[in-house]
């Protein structure tokens, strides 16, 4: 027993000694570190201003960097703007953001920045400012933010997007103003087209023939393999020949849902013949993406939907058989020569949208403090980061060093993005931009092909078919949710039934009947409505 | 854990009732009772905190249930309802198949999940072998430590098209395809692969109840001329009986609090039919882009009165036919 508690008073000793040991060292790292600050106010004379910004951080930053503080481009523009950031990222994966997002809110316990997408915020940004979280900007941005005001004004569908029902500026919000605004798309084994003399197809029968071809000169037993959370009611693939989207959309400005029209019929069966001869992964509705992956990978299917970064450049670069080739596919039509209308694309304004709140001190700095990522200095640093250290200028366009391209620490092209800008996750800022895309995919000229083959068409759908950024009021948001639920519940269930044929396709009308019994009608209804307001702003 | 807390509030008021006879005054009693057993109450102080601060003291929140919570409102503020959300589940489409699916998984789950580690705890109390008896223990606490990720994720290569278990089920005559995209088969594979994954940890508890039975008794029985079977039966199985029971009366307590994590790693639309529950339903509202923290909730609500109504009768029972009960 003695020889236990001597033992416990050794390592108590042990371990207070440690502890003041580390404070000690602390205590004169600190020292060094306030000698240096005292001379950077000597030579700039201005206090840097402090603040907090709560942000999520993209998913290929989280592998390389703890804090955006870390990140090249942040600490450049705090030099810049002389403004300290402290960031508060909550935890990365599922919906921790969401719920790290809706603790701060509901405890007021409020940093100065929120980055969130305000879109969802219940009862849209209009309310986030009437429960006082965030502040209006329309006249801060006037004297402080001189180049996202620029954007604003040169831009009406932009600032239209931007700006709330009752015209309120809530955010600065990340834009995509480039002409690729999509990243993925139907994609085929193209050594297995040229091995049997086929052409990438175009009409819903080439496909059928082509995916028929697989299967049986192939082998593949699952020609075209998908999973359901993409052709579940995500993605637009094959329903666009069939004339109907896959969920809700615009035809003339009325609210359309694509599982209730006529030509969704059309599309189940279609899918239904695939299913039943095999040309579908018989598994599609129970896979996991990294099963539709690896089926890409062993020959057991052809064609899938997927990116042109994380898909078509990961297999190109993990393909082992000899001569693996892929080709993008155009969005397919019914009768040859017809214009794809059911594409990808997406709105100029995207998902990172700082704002900032009402606990906020220093707002005209703060203001001009996001301002910059707006101007071009600020684009520059956001998409390629410090000239001479990331990037230099060749033929008068920025051009990425090998610190990114290959980088000396084997950091992936995406990490290293990840590690010294913010150019290949949602950002305020400008996002998507050519000349970032164009290098990013630079290694494969598939990807670059595709990139051209799936924005060729995405202006119909993307002005004037997809829904807007529309937002709904805390009354509409709450009864959608309640009926959604049960819509999506028994919508996925029967789409499924119907391609396997469990439920013959003539019940489709009684399913119509049924999902307007769970008030779908109603549902496009409070959509209209939304899409209205957001048509007369 | 909940058992402590019983025991402790029990003994305070006996001594309570004990003081007011006595005509001394209440306070002293108290005071002379943590004194003369204050190493007791130390111990038990961190558990009786940890349910006021974790579990008593969220639990006014759950007037949202009644309210039309808005999060920047707060609790307080939002406007009251009444039964709304009460309502709104129970004229749900789904309502009778949640409850269906709730009670069915629960029971398979109670009814194959729940002796299968007092087998074991048995079958290993028999084997001899002490290296034998550590090896099998050890292989079957593993599964309890991995992720439950990690197990669906297992799961789900093992019952694939091409799965080792898929193929052991062609080989008994079964048609090839993917064990969890057939709805009939859910139940099962819920119910087995948590039984894989529990059982070990599971016996620990028994193993503990049996080694506490007095050797003398397995003693006197062998002078008696009892052999093995006659020594399980009329020894060993009457003397873990009350931590059993104990356990069922707690398990049935808990029966519809199945967590949704394994749900919604396993399941998929064309399962729904036997695999969507309660708390499956209610991530999917709940979380499924808007948070709807009033309707899930009341549903949260309606799930833990019904348990508690479980738990009581399961009680009741237990003290009519067994005379061991929780209190």
């Amino acid at each position: 027993m003695k020889k236990i508690l001597n033992y416990i008073s050794l390592i108590l000793v042990l371990s207070l000694l440690s502890t003041v040991l580390i404070g000690c060292s602390q205590g004169v790292q600190t020292t060094i570190e306030t000698s240096k600050g005292t001379e950077d106010t000597n030579e700039e004379v201005k206090t840097p201003i402090n603040v907090t910004y709560w942000i999520a951080m993209g998913g290929s930053s989280s592998a390389v960097v703890s804090s955006y503080s870390e990140v090249l481009c942040f600490q450049e523009i705090e030099k810049r703007t002389n403004v300290k950031v402290e960031f508060k990222h909550p935890p990365a994966g599922g919906t921790a953001a969401e719920e790290q997002f809706n603790l701060m809110i509901a405890g007021r316990d409020l940093p100065d920045i929120i980055n969130y997408n305000w879109l969802v915020y219940p009862g849209g940004p209009e309310k986030a400012i009437g429960d006082n979280i965030i502040i209006k900007l329309n006249d801060i941005i006037n004297d402080n933010a001189p180049a996202y005001k620029k954007i604003l004004d040169d831009n009406p569908h932009v600032s239209k997007q931007v700006l709330t029902d009752q015209g309120s500026l809530a955010f600065f919000g990340g834009l995509n103003l480039g002409r690729y605004k999509g990243s993925s798309g139907l994609m085929l084994r193209k050594d297995w087209l040229d091995d049997l003399g086929l052409d990438v197809p175009d009409t819903i029968d080439e496909w059928t023939n082509v995916l028929r071809q697989f299967k049986e000169k192939k082998e593949s037993t699952a020609p075209f393999t998908t999973i359901m959370a993409h052709i579940g009611n995500t993605r637009n693939m094959f329903n666009g020949a069939f004339n109907t989207g896959y969920d809700y959309y615009l035809v003339d400005g009325q609210v359309m849902y694509a599982p209730i029209e006529p030509g969704y019929k059309d599309y189940l069966s279609l899918l239904n013949e695939w299913y039943s001869e095999e040309l579908l992964d018989p598994d599609f509705a129970s896979i996991d993406d990294k099963t539709r992956k690896s089926n890409m990978l062993n020959g057991k299917s052809g064609a899938t939907y997927g990116a042109i970064g994380g898909n078509m450049g990961a297999f190109l670069d993990q393909a082992t058989t000899e001569g693996y080739d892929l080709v993008m596919a155009q969005y397919p039509v019914l009768n040859k020569g017809d214009t794809p209308r059911f594409t990808l694309s997406s709105n100029e304004l995207q998902i990172a949208q700082a704002a900032i709140t009402t606990a906020c001190k220093e707002i005209e700095s703060v203001a001009r403090y996001l301002d910059y990522f707006y101007t071009d200095e600020g684009r520059k640093l956001q998409n390629f980061g410090v000239e001479g250290v990331t990037y230099e200028i060749a033929d008068g366009q920025p051009k990425y060093m090998d610190l990114i391209m290959n980088n000396p620490d084997g950091l992936t092209v995406a990490q290293a993005l990840s590690k010294y800008t913010q150019s290949n996750y949602p950002s305020i800022g400008f996002n998507n931009e050519e000349l970032y895309l164009k290098q990013y995919y630079q290694e494969y000229p598939q990807q670059q092909h595709a990139l051209e083959v799936i924005s060729k068409y995405g202006d119909e759908w993307g002005k004037h078919m997809m829904m807007p950024p529309v937002s709904a009021t805390p009354e509409e948001s709450q009864e959608l949710a309640a009926l959604e639920t049960e819509i999506k519940t028994f919508r996925d269930e029967m789409f499924l039934k119907f391609i396997m044929g469990t439920e013959p396709l003539d019940n489709f009308d009684q399913y119509v009947e049924q999902m307007k019994k769970m008030k779908v009608e109603r549902t496009i209804e409070l959509k209209q409505a939304a899409v209205d307001r957001y048509n007369n702003r | 854990m909940e058992s402590v807390g019983g025991v402790m509030s029990k003994k305070f008021i006996t001594s309570g009732t004990v003081s007011s006879r006595d005509g001394t005054s209440l306070i002293k009693i108290i005071l002379k009772e943590v004194t003369s057993n204050k190493y007791l109450y130390i111990m038990a102080l961190p558990v009786a905190l940890y349910y006021l601060l974790f579990h008593y003291g969220p639990m006014y929140g759950a007037v949202i249930a009644f309210k039309d919570y808005n999060i920047a409102k707060g609790v307080l503020e939002s406007p009251w309802v009444g039964f709304k959300h009460f309502q709104t589940f129970f004229e749900s489409r789904y309502f009778g198949r949640l409850m269906r699916n709730t009670f069915f998984i629960s029971l398979e789950q109670l009814i194959w999940g729940f002796p299968a580690p007092v087998l074991l705890a048995l079958l290993l109390n028999e084997v001899r072998n002490k290296y034998f008896k550590r090896t099998v223990q050890t292989l079957s606490y593993l599964p309890h430590f991995i992720s439950l990720v990690v197990i669906a994720g297992m799961i789900h290569d093992f019952m694939g098209r091409d799965g080792l278990i898929t193929d052991l089920f062609t080989l008994l005559g079964g048609k090839r395809t993917n064990l969890l995209s057939v709805a009939g088969y859910f139940r099962t594979i819920y119910v087995s692969t948590g039984i894989w994954q529990q059982i070990g940890w599971g016996s620990i508890i028994y193993l503990a109840a049996l080694s506490g039975i007095d050797s003398m008794q397995y003693e006197a029985a062998e002078i008696d001329g009892a052999g093995r079977l006659r020594k399980l039966l009329h020894i060993t199985i009457p003397g873990m009986l009350p931590t059993v029971i104990i356990l069922l009366i707690l398990n049935i307590g808990n029966m519809l609090n199945i967590g949704f994590q394994k749900v919604i790693l396993l399941y998929n639309p064309l399962t729904y039919e036997t695999a969507d529950i309660i708390s499956s339903f209610v991530y999917r509202t709940g979380l499924g882009g808007s948070f709807q923290y009033s309707y899930t909730t009341a549903i949260g609500m309606f799930q833990s009165t019904l348990n508690l109504i479980l738990l009581l009768s399961a009680n009741r029972l237990s003290r009519k036919v067994s005379e061991t009960s929780l209190w």
